[in-house]
């Protein structure tokens, strides 16, 4: 009996310690991708992004409106299909197919007109070569808006950088060509301003923070009219890798 | 045998028990602390951060609105501040300051975006006053986005020199006017008027500057619309 006693209550005590080890279904790792959308289109109130058929990233009767810029974790895909519909009689604006690679971040921009829309999407890495990429800034530059001149921008009184000297119009091409952020030493407090090739100011915006770890993309929007002046966008990149 | 393993087991208990005790812990004193006043005119309001966190209740604060309590902030050397307008998250201010303990400061955002201001004073006890709750006394800034020069009018009083033809402050002159000049205590109508004499703006309640009272008063606004000028009254914490 005594020793019936022992047995059993070294069991329980086993049994309770133990129990602490047992482990339910662990949680899936979640497969998923950052992507940023950035609506650079003039044409329309607001665009709605479907992606792989799934539900809009937007509710319905709120699009992302002109100018937006939304940050979005999505199921990582191969061949996701990427459709934007615009608010405009529910036009269907692109239709692509592209890969998101798991933990990985990608940037859409869509911008252009309703007869030639255009549209790219970027892939967001930390600058080839960077030790820290907490101790440096990365910027890169588009010009998405409507407009035939060759534009220029300066970050503060600083020499423009060399890629972002006299771009034109982006395509899809040029865009994805100009994807890498470019390391800056040059943090602090700016202001910038977007110059045509006459030297003709086009925009400014003021007291853009650029810190160390700061990643942005920086976008000339508008067509200069006056429902949509020439307005300098920032994406102030929530992750790259 | 069994005495012993009882004793054994009072000494464990009470040694173990032991550091369960507490003393007099030392209370931290908070005393001190920040006050944020905002004049920045160009947006609705703005965020404050401090070393990369928001403030409660300062996030944001409106307009012509300041901290009702004095925020204390852990003393010690480079706090940053940062202060980011609602307009596009502009930052208007990204600095680092030195937080002593038991003082009270003030931190005045005004200008414009293209051309944003800040300044942090230290707020004290004027120098040589005996009883410190037997006084009132005033310190007066100029934060209009305007050229004119400013004159404060307290009542019928005779404007004090420091408080006579200010311009826009800089962050220099905010800081060299922190001082609280003593003045006769009262309930008084409060004016700003420019160099010419005329009214720029009015405090629409009388302001009321009973012993013990220590206060900021400042005109805000923008020449552009003459209807913004307004004369803000701050009572101040100080020590």
């Amino acid at each position: 009996m005594k020793r019936n006693r022992k047995a059993f209550s070294a069991l329980f005590l086993g049994a309770v310690l133990l129990a602490g080890c047992i482990k339910d279904e662990e949680p899936e790792p979640e497969v998923r991708s950052g992507f940023a959308v950035v609506n650079s289109f003039l044409e329309a109130r607001a665009v709605q992004h479907r992606l792989d058929m799934g539900r809009g990233f937007q509710p319905l009767n709120q699009g992302l409106q002109y100018r937006g810029i939304d940050f979005y974790a999505v199921p990582s895909c191969v061949d996701c299909k990427l459709e934007i519909i615009s608010s405009n009689e529910l036009a269907q604006l692109v239709d692509t197919t592209f890969t998101l690679e798991e933990n990985r971040y990608y940037t859409s921009f869509l911008f252009g007109t309703e007869t030639a829309p255009l549209h790219f999407v970027t892939e967001d890495h930390v600058p080839e070569g960077t030790e820290d990429p907490a101790a440096i800034a990365g910027v890169r530059f588009f010009n998405l808006a409507e407009t035939s001149q060759r534009v220029t921008l300066h970050i503060a009184e600083a020499e423009p950088i060399e890629a972002f000297r006299n771009r034109t119009k982006e395509t899809p091409e040029t865009g994805k060509h100009a994807e890498e952020f470019i390391p800056t030493a040059h943090t602090g407090t700016h202001v910038l301003t977007i110059q045509d090739e006459d030297g003709e100011q086009l925009a400014r915006r003021t007291g853009v923070a650029l810190d160390p770890g700061d990643y942005l993309t920086l976008f000339l929007a508008g067509d200069g009219g006056e429902s949509a002046p020439y307005y300098i966008g920032i994406v102030r990149h929530r992750g790259i890798n | 045998m069994k005495k012993l393993s009882l004793i054994v087991a009072f000494v464990a208990s009470v040694v173990l028990l032991g550091s369960c005790l507490r003393g007099n812990d030392p209370e931290p004193e908070r005393v001190g602390g920040t006050t944020f006043i905002n004049t920045f005119i160009e947006a609705d309001a703005a965020f404050y951060y401090v070393g990369r966190n928001t403030i409660e209740g300062l996030n944001p604060l409106g307009y012509r609105t300041f901290s009702q309590w004095p925020i204390y902030i852990f003393p010690g050397e480079n706090r940053r501040l940062e202060i980011y307008s609602t307009y596009e998250d502009n930052r208007l201010v990204d600095t680092t300051f030195t937080v002593q303990d038991s003082v009270y400061y003030s931190s005045i955002v005004y200008g414009t975006h293209d051309d944003p201001r800040h300044f942090i004073t230290e707020d004290r006890i004027p120098e040589d006053v005996d009883d410190p709750a037997a006084i009132a006394a005033v310190r007066f800034y100029n934060l209009a986005n305007t050229d004119r020069r400013v004159t404060l009018h307290i009542g019928e009083m005779e404007p004090v020199a420091a408080f006579r033809n200010r311009p826009l402050e800089t962050p220099q002159t905010g800081k060299a006017g922190e001082d609280f000049i003593p003045v006769a205590t009262g309930t008084y109508i409060v004016s700003v008027v420019d160099e010419d004499g005329e009214t720029v703006a009015t405090r629409e309640s009388r302001v009321d500057l009973s012993a013990g009272s220590y206060i900021s008063i400042f005109l805000t606004g923008d020449e552009r619309d003459p209807n913004t000028f307004y004369v803000g009254v701050v009572p101040q914490w100080v020590n």
